[in-house]
């Protein structure tokens, strides 16, 4: 087998995953949640085509492509809202997102 | 099919009330009427019941959530029968005295009423613990809306209190059913004793609730303050008898073992109850303060009696349920009558009702006569029968019994002289007239119904556990084993085994 | 030539009746002149729900036995069937409630379309067979749900909901999607069946891999910790869509969740029930304790559904047949208690204008008697009274629970019920007992809303929530049918 072991991209993945995840958690830019959001996604990728490798099956790629896809999908509804927000001068920051709760 | 029958048409008739249009009086009549047919129809199987048999009679069982063994099984035994004919009579007459005094509201008010008559019926009669406990929350859901809806100037108040009381203990109850059930069986006639000390406290802690006994009355005397006078007499009168009822049927039948253990702790609270509501009755500052810590009192008493547990204090038990079911719902609606009158129930203010208005007061005199247990009315025959039992059980127990007779004749002789004698009192004005027409009826029918019972007491109390009717039974004749056991035995269970146990009970 | 898998139409069918209404409801939004656009998008959508309805019901129908079809993607087996016509019939009520909802811009067409949308997803996810399916159709329905709740552009709440949702949703699916993999990493394979079994059941991938997704559902099914998006999503949706993602969202979360532990992870089944159990003790006490200090009835609203993911997780937790049993027939009265609860609150907000609050709920009850009983009954049957069908799934879901051998969450349980009084009651007070504000009494000349549609759906689910409480013995054979098939 060509390349670094399995571990690697496990890592690698995982890393990316969590960098992800800590991006939804703590930013507060909705464009910058939606790329941490993708980041978890790609991470998720990575480690499905890893083991997909190890286990010599095609199931983890088909996954992966299709994981690819919805978060096209994911984004452009993302995108869209951010758009309508920016057009509706609602302000560009999670956090000042209180109009409900009250 | 006729205890369905009895569960069916208060149902049919608080739909047919409450979706029929029409004015207020029109409402209340066929309320009324329902109440009416109801009372003949129980009149009827009160006719065709055998008081002979120790079986469950008019019995009916279909399958209802055959997944977990739950039926809908009813039916009626000796002092279910007295009860639910105590409920309705009580209805009836809960019934006409709002037709009288014109509740707003009329469509949801009657209809809610009579739901409310379905529910305690189904109570009374159910034989599978599910079916008991749906009857039994059931009751909460027009009771709420009763007295939130209709209540005086705290009601929110005094609703909360009592959800928050009830629903504590029902609650336990439910998680109880479920453990119990699962394990002994939901049918009541069929289920196997148990001796779980928690189960016991699990159901004994809801009915403790409901009755109410000492120390669990806090939400007592809101909820008969602020009721309307009518709901307050279903209350006090029938609400606090389901839980005494639960205590036979259920509590004692079914875990002999704990209710033996635990008969000191029950009986010790009964007697606190009884003294203590006596006292605060004789403390409490208006008239329905007085008849709800009497009802704390009676139904101590009647705890003691139940829980003395032989068969002079069960069938006493019995009787006094339905005498002061009678008398406490009569003192209410007077109450009701008094307040209308003077729109206040404070005694400080009242007074010198009697002067003029002669049929007020030889009503109350003679339902506070025979509330305070005069020798020759029912409440006395209850009473001697409850004590003469617990006499038996222990003679130390009678004491607080004693005591508590001599406190009833206080505070129910200050009640009548706080209202009739003394000066006139600044709320009752010269206008304030006699009790008219229709409010004696409704008063008279629940005194007469007092008088009948005075008259003839055996009908209750020897017709309440068909095993003990049977033979001749002489204080002697009891054995010690059947103090113990002797009624539980006259509970329906399965059918064979009454029939044992009663050939022991001789 | 490429060889293609043997396409089981009937299975596929509940979905694509789904699909098919979406894209016509879709094209009706362009093709159809504005005056009737309503109508048209309307009927197709209503018809997509029927039809997926007779579908799902014909597919139960006809699968005694479950089995994997469409290369092993999907199961055709009663249980996925029966979720589907629970999904089917909260989406019909819906609609119907749906229809008379004002629209402050023109996307009438559009609403139906993903709404119909939605349920196509939810049904797939309910039948998937792999967690590649499974991903699909759990996507299928969010993203829709997303747009559906930004879809009031001009209201800024609508789009703040919409975006939160998103963010939210895609997070725990991304969570949901790491654990599959790590699953796929221990086992080698995406098919739910075949998991069970392929790895020691202590292996770490394969524990890793439950437990994300686990966090997945548990986001889905709004059970506390991973709710924090739900009061604020279903404050800021419209009305009759919260009433759809309270009954159907969370009933196919829990569903599916089920399936997937029962059927893959049998081997971990004690670290599942145990999660199940800290779940549902934590929901319990966040749901209840939050409710009661809300005002807003939407938002209370979402509470309370939180505590009841608590309930239903009881079922999971009990991870038996009568558990399965009592979780299939409580989302019955459940679902639809739900969206006719948020019906009437809808049916409170067009006529107001504004928000429906406790406050302003004062003497609704006899404005409109018969849609205050309708509430009152869907607030005893949250409650778990008596005469309603939340009893019946109330004692099963504590039956299955002691079963199970888990005494003690009938004690959180019941506590937790007397609890929930406190709010459920506080909607009852609020509608009889509160005396109407003084210029209510000016609205209350003009005759009250009528909406033949809502009225529909709030009778319907009367209906349903009373009748499930009477006639249980049908309701239970459909939950045995279903149950039978899951490996428990």
């Amino acid at each position: 087998m060509l390349g670094p072991a399995i571990a690697w991209y496990l890592v690698v993945g995982s890393a990316i995953f969590a960098i992800g995840a800590a991006g939804v958690m703590l930013r507060r830019n909705p464009l910058i949640m939606l790329l941490s959001l993708e980041l978890m996604l790609n991470g998720a990728n990575l480690v499905l085509i890893a083991f997909a490798r190890r286990h010599g099956s095609l199931d983890g790629q088909v996954f992966a492509l299709a994981v690819m896809a919805v978060a096209a999908a994911e984004v452009v509804v993302g995108l869209g809202l951010v758009v309508a927000m920016a057009r509706r001068k609602i302000e560009i920051d999670v956090d000042l997102l209180s109009r409900l709760r009250k | 099919m006729l205890t369905t029958a009895l569960i069916c048409l208060p149902l049919l008739g608080a739909l047919s009330v409450f979706l029929l249009p029409g004015p207020r009086m029109w409402v209340g009549s066929l309320a009324l009427f329902f109440s009416l047919a109801e009372l003949a129809l129980w009149v009827s199987s009160l006719i065709r019941f055998d008081f002979g048999s120790a079986r469950i009679q008019f019995e009916q069982q279909h399958s209802w959530i055959s997944d977990l063994g739950i039926s809908y099984h009813v039916g009626l035994f000796g002092f279910s029968l007295w009860l639910v004919g105590l409920t309705v009579v009580v209805m009836t007459a809960a019934i006409a005295y709002g037709l009288w005094s014109g509740r707003e509201r009329a469509n949801a008010y009657y209809a809610l009423m009579l739901l409310l008559l379905a529910a305690i019926v189904g109570v009374f009669t159910a034989q599978d613990l599910i079916l008991f406990y749906v009857a039994y929350e059931a009751m909460m859901i027009p009771l709420y809306v009763l007295i939130g809806v209709w209540g005086g100037a705290g009601r929110l108040r005094a609703t909360f209190k009592f959800v928050a009381y009830t629903m504590a203990g029902s609650l336990l109850m439910f998680a109880t059913i479920v453990i119990y059930g699962l394990s002994h069986g939901f049918d009541l006639a069929t289920a196997q004793q148990s001796g779980s000390v928690w189960l016991f406290l699990g159901f004994a802690a809801a009915f403790a609730v409901k009755a109410p006994l000492f120390p669990l009355h806090g939400w007592l005397a809101d909820a008969y303050r602020e009721s309307p006078p009518e709901v307050a007499a279903l209350l006090s009168g029938v609400i606090s008898k389901v839980a005494v009822f639960g205590f036979l049927r259920i509590a004692l039948t079914q875990f002999p073992g704990p209710t033996h253990d635990l008969r000191s702790l029950m009986l010790a609270l009964s007697a606190v109850g009884l003294v203590y509501g006596s006292l605060l009755a004789f403390r409490a500052p208006d008239i329905r303060g007085v008849v709800a810590y009497s009802s704390l009192a009676q139904m101590s008493l009647i705890g003691l009696g139940v829980f003395a547990q032989n068969e002079l204090s069960l069938s006493g038990s019995v009787l006094q349920m339905v005498n002061h079911g009678l008398v406490s719902a009569a003192l209410f609606l007077l109450a009701g009558v008094i307040e209308l009158r003077t729109s206040t129930g404070a005694l400080s203010r009242l007074g010198g009702m009697a002067r003029g208005r002669p049929i007020l007061a030889s009503l109350i005199i003679s339902i506070g006569v025979i509330s305070l247990a005069v020798p020759g009315s029912n409440a006395f025959a209850g009473e001697f029968l409850i004590l003469a039992g617990v006499f038996q059980q222990g003679w130390g127990w009678a004491i607080p019994g004693l005591v508590a007779m001599v406190l009833a004749a206080m505070y129910m002789l200050r009640l009548v002289s706080a209202l009739l004698h003394r000066e006139v009192g600044e709320a009752v004005t010269k206008k304030a007239p006699d009790v008219l027409l229709p409010e004696l009826c409704v008063i008279g029918a629940l005194l007469g119904c007092m008088l009948a019972l005075s008259v003839w007491p055996a009908a209750i109390s020897k017709h309440s556990f068909a095993c003990l009717s049977q033979p001749p039974v002489t204080s002697a004749g009891i054995s010690s084993q059947s103090k113990a056991q002797v009624g539980l035995a006259c509970v329906p269970r399965a059918g064979s085994t009454t029939a044992t146990t009663t050939g022991t009970a001789k | 030539m490429i060889r293609t898998p043997a396409i089981d139409w009937l299975t596929l069918a509940p979905s694509l009746a789904l699909l098919a209404a979406t894209i016509a409801s879709l094209m009706a939004a362009v093709l159809v002149p504005e005056r009737r656009r309503r109508n048209v998008s309307w009927f197709f959508c209503l018809a997509g729900y029927a039809g997926a309805f007779a579908a799902a019901a014909i597919l139960f129908d006809r699968s005694p036995h479950s089995r994997g079809v469409i290369a092993n993607a999907l199961f055709r087996d009663r249980y996925g069937a029966l979720a589907a016509m629970i999904v089917a019939g909260v989406g019909l009520l819906t609609t119907l409630v749906y229809y008379g909802e004002r629209s402050t811009v023109d996307r009438v067409g559009e609403r139906f379309a993903l709404l119909a949308s939605a349920g196509g997803g939810m049904i797939l996810f309910a039948q998937s067979a792999n967690l590649l399916t499974l991903f699909l159709g759990l996507e299928w329905l969010s993203i829709s749900l997303y747009v559906l709740c930004a879809l009031e552009r001009e209201r800024p709440e609508a789009i703040e909901a919409g975006f939160k949702y998103l963010i939210v949703g895609g997070f725990s699916s991304a969570i949901l999607v790491f654990g599959a993999a790590f699953v796929y990493g221990a086992t080698g394979t995406l098919n739910l069946a075949q998991i069970a079994g392929k790895a020691p059941s202590g292996d770490l991938f394969l524990i890793t891999g439950l437990a994300m997704i686990l966090v997945g559902f548990a986001f889905k099914a709004s059970a506390a910790p991973f709710h924090t998006w739900t009061p604020d999503v279903y404050q800021g949706a419209a009305t009759p869509v919260s009433g759809f993602m309270a009954g159907a969202t969370k009933a196919v979360a829990l569903l599916v969740a089920l399936r997937v532990l029962s059927v893959s992870f049998s081997a971990q089944e004690h670290l599942w029930t145990s999660a199940a159990a800290a779940l549902a003790v934590t929901s319990l006490v966040v749901g209840n304790l939050a409710a009661l200090a809300q005002r807003d009835l939407k938002r209370m609203l979402a509470y309370s559904s939180i505590s009841h993911a608590g309930f239903l997780l009881f079922a999971i937790t009990a991870a038996s047949s009568l558990g399965t049993r009592a979780l299939l027939y409580y989302l019955i009265p459940y679902g639809a208690a739900s969206v006719g609860v948020f019906a009437l609150a809808a049916l409170h907000e067009r006529e107001l204008g504004e928000p429906a609050t406790l406050d302003n709920l004062a003497g609704f009850g006899w404005r409109r008697p018969l849609s205050g009983i309708a509430l009152w009954i869907f607030m005893l049957s949250f409650a778990g009274f008596p005469l309603t069908g939340g009893f019946v799934g109330k004692v099963y879901l504590f039956a299955a629970a002691y079963r199970s051998g888990w005494t003690w969450l009938l004690i959180v349980g019941a506590v937790a019920t007397l609890v929930s009084l406190g709010y459920y009651l506080a909607v009852v007070r609020a509608i009889y007992m509160r005396p109407e504000p003084g210029e209510k009494a000016a609205a209350k000349e003009e005759p009250p809303l009528l909406d033949r549609m809502l009225s529909t759906a709030v009778f319907a689910a009367v209906i349903v929530t009373v009748g499930s409480f009477f006639a249980v013995q049908p309701l239970i054979d459909l939950a045995k049918h279903a149950a039978s098939q899951l490996p428990l």
